[in-house]
Formats: structure tokens, sequence, C-alpha cells
């Protein structure tokens, strides 16, 4: 089994290899984008991976600064699942820039940097928190958890994360030309939802190890237990602002809500509302299914799908309406269905994330905890 | 120091897109890549319908949120408040493509006049083939390749970067009008200096009543529309029910 499922990220991170080079060398035209569709999947990818890792991120801090130490069992793995997470979204965005030629221009985020701009803020921060989240790993898996640079990079993981969040809303929550992102309110539903999909993440990797391990160590119970019910409040959190959205999507006189509208009215809204909060909230409300194992791996898996795809729904819901000269020879809204390219960065985000997960989970006791 | 600005009189445009064709021209424009473009509606119910053309462009705007959103400065502003573009700084995020409210920003998705790479003859030993053409004519990118934008900037913009409209900078650096306005047969398009009191485009937003494209969003663009093609006369009256 194990061989198995090495060979199989393998293969997935092969052919995310082969499309992530075909984009260094050719460029975005891979990409079923344009000037008006010009945010499409990888950039889904990026806010997906990058805010399960900020979710996962405040969760692996749990016992470490905030005190609640009946969680260290899973604050290895959080940790690690964070760093996986973070570097695949990092690497969504970075094959969401363009050839190399346009990757070697990123030097000018240091030589020439704009501090008015949310988009510098944000590339210079997700750098340090990458940089502290992997220190911090590093600190956990040596068991220095309370020693003076482990409980420093614990602290300084989670401000950065705040902040390289913070910075991630301002880019949208500024966007006064394109309303359809919601402004400051993103910052709310990112907040909710970074928090759900990255304990959906937690719940099902370490279900899904417990599940291929032999069972849960009898220790562990309660603390899993609390972490699903705690789950499924978050996933009650999300369908409320899910449903606070909607309520402003669909209430505004303002016109450019109507590429919104457009969106919910397709198969991709749905999925992140059935798929991702209706179906998982009402399972995680059963007590039998929230206590079952299998329960508890459909639904973290469903609201992993959802999430992504209301990643996508946010992107498009602001683009698919074109805007100022963009609008002429186009129809009111355009259609946007992704290349295969697109498909290949997600696949490779999701094999090389299940990769360094499983990698850690075979080799380095993810559920170690402070002696 | 100028503050460059655009007067377009919508009176004398008559819609021929001869600053769509000159811009493409005069900056090397691939394929797809508008600098200078169009915004037409049509109002009313057949037979009573009206057909309204607008030009447009980069706007420029004092409050440039272009600029203030790119990350590398690669959208700045330069001499007479240009804002101008510098493809070896970006890092191809397009968030002024989120930021600018006309849709004014293009991003060179592929290599820019690709088709002219092309060896393919339409008439096998008759016609030259694209390529063939380029060589033959010893142009670089498309046959007819304008070195000049050069001056300052880059004649053809590399792929994965954004381009727009800078006032053809390297024309207004020697004396002479952005190509849109020269190019234009019936001087719909007005240049000049803002800060001019003189100048023809202060002569005109004084005398007409001008109209700038989203003010609301405090963008303060300096392109300026005035007037309105409208040889129309009608019947008064108060309507009825």
């Amino acid at each position: 089994m194990s061989i198995l499922w090495f060979a199989l990220l393998g293969v997935g991170v092969l052919i995310g290899l082969f499309t992530a080079l075909t984009v260094v060398v050719t460029g975005l035209g891979v990409y079923n984008a344009n000037d008006v569709t010009f945010w499409v999947l990888p950039m889904a990818g990026y806010l997906f991976f990058a805010l399960t890792a900020a979710g996962l991120t405040l969760l692996s801090s749990l016992p470490s600064v905030f005190g609640m130490k009946q969680y260290y069992p899973m604050a290895k793995r959080a940790s690690l699942l964070a760093g996986a997470t973070l570097l695949v979204g990092v690497m969504c965005k970075a094959l969401d820039l363009g050839p190399i030629t346009t990757l070697f221009n990123t030097v000018h985020l240091v030589i020439s940097p704009n501090l008015s701009s949310p988009i510098w803020w944000m590339a210079i921060l997700y750098g340090f928190y990458f940089t502290f989240v992997a220190v911090k790993f590093y600190f956990i898996h040596n068991n220095k958890w309370h020693s003076m640079g482990g409980k420093t990079f614990a602290v300084l993981a989670l401000l950065l994360m705040f902040m390289a969040y913070t910075a991630l809303s301002i880019v949208f929550g500024i966007a006064d030309a394109r309303p359809g992102f919601f402004g400051h309110f993103t910052a709310i539903y990112f907040a909710v939802t970074a928090l759900t999909s990255g304990m959906a993440v937690l719940v099902l990797a370490s279900h899904a190890h417990f599940a291929f391990s032999g069972g849960m160590p009898g220790e562990q119970v309660p603390v899993y237990d609390n972490l699903s019910k705690l789950f499924a409040v978050l996933i009650g959190a999300a369908l409320f602002v899910f449903i606070l959205r909607a309520v402003i999507g669909f209430t505004s006189l303002q016109g450019a809500f109507d590429g919104f509208r457009y969106i919910a009215a397709t198969g991709i809204y749905r999925i992140e509302m059935w798929v991702g909060l209706i179906i998982p909230f009402i399972m995680m409300i059963i007590p039998v299914v929230r206590r079952s194992r299998l329960g508890l791996i459909l639904a973290s898996s469903f609201v992993l799908v959802g999430m992504f795809f209301g990643r996508l729904v946010m992107l498009l819901g602001a683009q698919i309406q074109p805007m100022g000269n963009l609008a002429e020879t186009r129809p009111a809204f355009v259609t946007y269905f992704p290349s295969m390219y697109e498909f290949g960065i997600i696949l490779l985000a999701l094999s090389l994330s299940l990769l360094i997960y499983s990698i850690g989970v075979k080799y380095l006791r993810l559920d170690a905890t402070p002696e | 120091m100028p503050n460059y600005a655009m007067v377009i009189d919508l009176q004398l445009c008559t819609g021929c897109g001869g600053c769509i064709i000159g811009c493409k021209n005069e900056n090397n424009l691939p394929e797809g890549v508008r600098w200078s473009n169009k915004m037409t509606e049509t109002l009313g119910r057949f037979p009573n319908v009206r057909y309204h053309y607008r030009p447009t462009l980069c706007n420029h705007c004092e409050n440039a949120p272009c600029v203030r959103g790119c990350p590398t400065r690669a959208l700045h502003k330069i001499e007479g408040g240009i804002t101008a573009h510098d493809p070896d700084k970006c890092i191809g995020c397009r968030y002024c493509m989120v930021n600018c409210p006309y849709g004014v920003p293009n991003y060179t998705w592929d290599r820019p006049h690709k088709e002219w790479q092309d060896t393919t003859e339409l008439i096998e030993g008759a016609t030259y083939s694209p390529k063939a053409l380029v060589d033959a004519v010893d142009a670089k990118g498309w046959p007819i390749f304008n070195p000049d934008p050069d001056v300052g900037y880059k004649a053809i913009r590399p792929v994965g970067v954004i381009e727009k409209c800078h006032f053809c900078p390297h024309r207004v650096r020697e004396g002479l009008l952005p190509y849109c306005v020269e190019v234009c047969p019936s001087h719909a398009r007005v240049f000049g200096d803002l800060d001019d009191p003189n100048s023809k485009v202060n002569e005109l937003l004084g005398m007409f009543r001008a109209e700038r494209l989203r003010p609301e969003l405090g963008t303060r663009p300096k392109v300026f529309y005035i007037r309105e093609f409208c040889p129309c006369v009608y019947e008064r009256s108060k309507g009825a029910i």
C-alpha cells in the first residue's frame, strides 16, 4: 500500500512538473486565461493552499502559544501540514506570474519595492512566514518545543501568519474597481474559511493516517473528539459568512455584483454551498457521524472540495463581467473552463503536499509531544 | 514640468478607428492587444435607435490605482504625469488589471507576433511565408516594425508582462504629439499641458462641459470627453401617458 501510494504521488508530481516546466518555458499562454478572466485556477490554488496554511498555523499554535496543552498530539502534524500547504500555495502563485524571464523580475520586489502595494507586502510577508513555519517545525521535530528558539519561532510563525493573511485580504479589500471581490468583507470571509479548511485538512490527514495505521492511540481520542466538535462549529461559522456574502451579493444594487449573481447560478457555486458547507455541516451535527472515522473523512473531504471551488467562485465572480473597453465585442459574461495545464498545476500542488505529508508520517513521528 | 492630458471631442470623432490602428503600428502591438480602444453602446428601440462611440485609452490618472498597487514600481509616473511601465521590473502579477477600472492593461499571454514566425507559404513557391516576409524587410517581430519606442521603453514587450498606453513619450520628448493624436483625421484628439493656461486642452475645457470616466472612484483621469455628435432635432413635448 505504501509503495503504491508513493508511486501514485510520484506520477502526480511528474505530470505536474512537466506542466510547471511548460509554463516556465512558454508562459501563461497555456492557461485558458485572458485579459478578462486573468486570475484563474492556479490563483484559486494559491488562495486555497495559502489560506489553509493560515488555518493550520493557528491550530498548531493552540498548545504552544495559547497554552491549550491537550492539543499537543496534533501540533506537530498541523505544523508540517501548514508548511506543506504554504509551500505549494506559494508555488501556485509563482506559476501564475509568467515564464522564467518574468520570474527573474521578482528580484525587483527587493530592489524596487513599492510599500503602498499590498501585493508587495503579501510577497515579502509570505516569504518570512514560510521561513518561520519551516524553522518552527525544525524545533518541534528536534523536541525543542519549549526552548527559547522553539517558543520564539512558534510566536513568529503565528504573527507572520496574521500579517501575511492581512496583506492577502487587503489585496482584495482595496480593489475599488472590482466590488465583486466584496471589499474588506473578504477579510472576514477568508478568516473563517481559512480556519475551516485548515481544520478540515487536519481532520482528514489525521483520520486517514489512523485508518491505515491500525487506529488512534487511546490517549488521543479525547483530543480528536474535541477537534471534531470544533470542526462542526467552524463549518457552521463558514456557512454563516457564506450566507452573509450571498446576502450582500444578491441584495446590492451595484451592477458590479452581476458577475457574482451569474456565478451563483452555476455548478461551482452549488458545489461550494452543498458539498463544502451544507452537507458536511449536517453530517457533523449528527453525533454518530461525527464520531465515525468514515464520517469525518468524508465530511472533511467534502469541505476541502467545496472550499477549493469557493476560491474559484470568489475570483471569477469579480472577473467574468468584462470591464471598460474589455466589454467590446464580448458577451455580458464570459465563459471559462481551465486548460489541462491549469489542472496540472493543481495536481502538482496536491501531489507535492501529500508527498511531504506522507514522508512526514513515515519518517518524522508526527504525533510526538513534548516530553 | 508639464501635466499632460487629452481632450477627445466626440462631436468631431467619426469612429473610424484610425487611432487604434495608428497606435498598433506605432507601438508594435501584438495580435489582440489594444492600447487605444473604444467603447460602444446602442440605446433605444428600433426604429428609434442610437449608437454611441467613445474612443478610449489609458487615462493616465493622477491617483493611478495601478501605480499604487504595482509591487515593484514597474508602473510608475514619469515626466508630464504620464503613467509609464517598465517591463524589466514587471513580475506579471496582474494586480494592475484588478485595480484599473477602465480595463486598460493587457497581459502578454503569448510570444508577441508569434504568427509572423510561421514559415508556411500561402501559395507554395509564389508567396512569402510570414517569417520570410519579416526577414526580407529586415524587421524585428513583424514586417512594419517601428524601432522608435525603444527609446526609454521596449519596442516590443516580452511575453509574461503587462503593457499599456504610455502617451508615446518617445514622441512627446521630441516635441511630437502622441501618434493616436497625430493620425486622427478629424482632429478629435487634442493633447496638451493642463498646467499651461493657454494650452488647447485648457481652452476646450474652459469652453465645454467635460466628462471623465468613472470619476466617483477618485482616480482623477486625465482624458476628458467633450461634446457629442448629435445632429438630431425633436419636436418639444412633455411626453404622454
